[in-house]
């Protein structure tokens, strides 16, 4: 079920009268939630409901055996339990294929050949974020950063909470399960926040990034029937689709979140402002970075054996991150990308400074930032590539003139990107995603009138899947 | 990777408010929907021509089916081939006969079709004969859930028909969104208008009386597009009969031999240079082999101009549209196919 569609709606409408039918017991609505996720998960292939209470119930049962076992080597064999369930099952369904296919190629380049043992297997939806999370939990228990989850509700709860099960933001049991385990008081305030953050978000999703898709997708599909500045449009295009499609989904979900009387994560800080690969990984997908960082990158070492060590940490940290996208070749060499910038921008800037308000020197900051977008742009040429071939074909052919076709591409590109630029700009003006929320009354609600009927107007009918529900 | 969040990132500042802003927040996206919804239906309730304009054609056509002019003795049905291909006034010359031309597009697939003699036989006379003109690569298709919306009969018409497609509540919705809710089945104009607003975009289909629609100029171009497209069709398509043209060539035979008037299905016009092809001839041919066996069971069915004519690139659109003094030479061969096989 996508959140862009008219079941989503008479979904989440059900949910809340159910909610709060039982609001004087949170136990009754955590049961609500339950049930509500998994048939929620359901609707997409309910076969896959097994994995999900598998994850579940593995976790639940090593997380209260971890906390109860001081002997050393038990510990790491109980982790180990966890880490092989999850990581298997996550490598079964992404990742058989790919490695089995590249390992077949790789015999043929030794000389030898070898029948590809391949599966039609189906990649359940969301089992890359719903495995990061759940491991978060039995990780933090292992270092007794958290105890375990009495209720075995309350935990199943936290690994399908449905807002962010599919597509995150990838919460940590030592955040989301505090609000799980008890009452929630659902506070005006955070009503109003959530129900901007889902107008935004689906404008985000159904306008902006969905009429993205439109200009990005038969470029990407053949890609030498265009050239020059058309191939330039549609990059920048997939830069803007990308982050609308994921960031309003996180909207989305943060904002029904909020609505229930909960607060997720956020999940994107105004990342096209970054100023340097540092900044910019504090600003995108930041459940993700932050997980790699916390769960990957420090138990590798992170930055404190050297400066060769710490590169290879990064290194690291940034192939498998690329990897976690999906299983193909462009994913980790958009990881190995963003693993470089990281590791040379660390050899000039060994302190970094994130987000420098720009009153100082304007200037060099709208250079910093500039120069960043560029890298980036490039780095969703790696990410969004169908064959390795259309990589040298863009960068060749990009430089090039104008056609019909490209003015009516550009002429499309700004009027349903525009108004990104003037909210992204009053939020990071302001320091304050929800800027939008603290006008006063009546210019909020045109605002809030222009944002719904430019959804219904020129979003696009069709309802695309998110992007990440792929990864 | 890198050091912890610092105090620079944005983030969220909830505002203080209380219940009046919120419901002021959700009444007025509820206004904005009304006004949307109702302001749009009344704009193009004004202003036909600034609507889709294949809804347009389509549901003109269907109004015309139900009307005192349709009332003839040959009633020519179909998709764009023939509503572009077969004049009326060409067939009432070569048969001695009356006739309407009530051809629709491809996209209603056969069951519009078979809705349409259904609709037809519960308001008028029984005609004589019907002509069917379709196209080879539209019998895989089903009809699109747009059009289906717009045929001017009751709701849910489509459940008191001979034959129905299966509708899951999800799609009953969507029809019924499409149906009555025209800012959302028909927002490419409004984007149109909003994206050039000194010049908005507006279409007609152009009709004579009899529901014939003329195209008169040539463009290489979209021809080139057409042919390219219908080689990669028979190239990389199997040749398919869809389940709801079988269901609906069964209903229209079960109705032509309850009411007492023949079906003739006739092969729409086709570009020469595609025939010139090895591998497009043979799709064609084995497409052909299929059909005839499709209708072998259906007594009152019967196919005319099975080896179809066709026409050099100047005198056609695309390659299935016939232009000029084509449209004339198709009608009349289609005539005297009918012609011939009644006197047979």
């Amino acid at each position: 079920m996508l959140f862009n569609s008219y079941a989503f709606i008479a979904f989440f409408a059900a949910v809340l009268v159910l909610y709060f039918a039982v609001q004087r017991n949170y136990k009754w609505q955590n049961f609500v939630l339950l049930g509500a996720s998994y048939w929620f998960y359901g609707q997409w292939d309910a076969r896959f409901l097994g994995l999900l209470a598998a994850s579940t119930i593995i976790d639940y049962f090593v997380g209260r055996r971890l906390h109860a076992e001081v002997e050393p080597g038990r510990r790491r064999g109980l982790l180990g339990i966890s880490l092989a369930a999850n990581l298997g099952i996550l490598g079964f369904f992404k990742y058989f294929n790919f490695f089995a296919e590249s390992a077949t190629d790789l015999l043929g380049v030794l000389g030898l050949n070898a029948d590809p043992t391949t599966l039609n297997i189906i990649l359940p939806v969301g089992i890359s974020f719903y495995t990061f999370q759940t491991l978060s939990y039995t990780f933090d228990i292992y270092r007794r950063k958290l105890e375990p989850v009495g209720s075995f509700t309350d935990f199943a709860l936290f690994v399908a909470f449905f807002p962010q099960l599919v597509a995150g933001p990838i919460e940590r049991a030592s955040r989301l399960l505090p609000q799980i385990v008890r009452p929630r008081v659902v506070d005006i305030r955070q009503i109003n926040a959530g129900v901007f953050l889902m107008l935004w978000g689906y404008f985000k999703k159904a306008v902006i990034a969905d009429q993205m898709a439109l200009l990005v997708q038969p470029v990407f599909a053949s890609h030498t029937a265009y050239d020059g500045a058309e191939l330039l449009i549609a990059l920048l295009a997939f830069t803007v689709q990308i982050y609308c499609d994921f960031s309003g989904y996180s909207d989305i979900a943060r904002g029904v979140a909020k609505i229930l009387g909960f607060d997720l994560m956020i999940n994107f800080k105004l990342p096209y402002f970054a100023l340097n690969p540092s900044d910019f990984w504090l600003r995108w997908h930041v459940s993700l970075s932050t997980w790699l960082r916390d769960y990957l990158y420090i138990p590798l070492g992170g930055n404190r054996g050297g400066t060769l060590k710490t590169q290879r940490n990064l290194a690291i940290t940034m192939l498998l991150g690329g990897l976690w996208h999906g299983a193909a070749w462009n994913f980790i060499i958009w990881g190995a990308w963003h693993g470089t910038l990281l590791a040379l921008y660390r050899r000039f800037d060994p302190n970094p400074v994130h987000d420098r308000p720009i009153i100082g020197n304007p200037a060099r900051a709208l250079g910093q930032m500039g120069l960043m977008f560029v890298l980036t742009v490039f780095g969703w040429l790696l990410f969004r590539v169908e064959t390795l071939d259309q990589i040298p074909y863009f960068m060749l052919n990009m430089a090039g003139g104008l056609g019909e076709t490209g003015a009516d591409m550009i002429h499309r590109f700004a009027f349903f990107s525009w108004p990104l630029l003037p909210i992204q700009i009053w939020q990071y003006r302001t320091r304050n995603l929800l800027a939008p929320t603290t006008l006063p009354a009546v210019p909020r609600l045109l605002l809030y009138a222009a944002i719904f009927a430019g959804i219904v107007i020129f979003g696009v009918r069709e309802s695309m899947e998110f992007i990440y529900f792929q990864f | 990777m890198t050091a912890p969040l610092n105090g620079q990132l944005p983030t969220e500042l909830i505002r203080k408010t209380n219940w009046r802003h919120l419901a002021g927040s959700i009444l007025t996206l509820v206004a904005t929907a009304l006004l949307l919804v109702f302001g749009f239906a009344g704009l193009l309730s004004a202003e036909p021509e600034l609507g889709n304009p294949t809804y347009n054609a389509f549901v003109t056509q269907w109004q015309r089916l139900k009307g005192p002019s349709a009332r003839v003795e040959t009633l020519i049905l179909g998709d764009s081939s023939g509503r572009h291909g077969v004049d009326p006034k060409v067939i009432d010359e070569v048969l001695h006969t009356t006739s309407v031309n009530v051809c629709t597009i491809g996209s209603a697939g056969l069951i519009n079709v078979a809705w349409q003699i259904e609709a037809y036989l519960a308001r008028h006379p029984v005609p004589r004969r019907v002509l069917i003109v379709h196209v080879y690569d539209l019998w895989r298709r089903e009809i699109e859930l747009p059009l289906m919306s717009h045929v001017p009969l009751p709701w849910g018409y489509w459940n008191r028909m001979r034959v129905s497609p299966d509708l899951d509540d999800e799609t009953t919705w969507d029809l019924f969104l499409e149906r009555y809710v025209p800012v959302l089945s028909q927002n490419k104009i409004v984007v149109g208008i909003a994206m050039r607003p000194w010049d908005p975009p507006r279409w007609k289909i152009k009709f004579d009386q009899s529901g014939f629609s003329a195209i008169r100029n040539a463009d290489p171009e979209i021809f080139r597009k057409d042919v390219r497209g219908q080689m990669w069709t028979a190239t990389h398509l199997e040749f398919v009969i869809g389940h709801q043209s079988r269901e609906a060539m069964t209903a229209i035979d079960e109705l032509a031999g309850e009411h007492g008037f023949d079906v003739f299905l006739v092969n729409a016009p086709i570009a020469e240079v595609l025939m010139q092809d090895a591998d497009f001839k043979a799709y064609y041919d084995n497409a052909q082999i299929e059909i005839d066996a499709m209708i072998a069971p259906l007594s009152n069915v019967h196919r005319i101009l099975r080896d179809p004519m066709r026409f050099p690139a100047e005198r056609m659109q695309n390659t299935d549209h016939v232009l000029g003094e084509a449209i004339a030479d198709y009608t009349r061969a289609v005539g005297l196919a009918v012609a011939v096989f009644e006197q047979d």
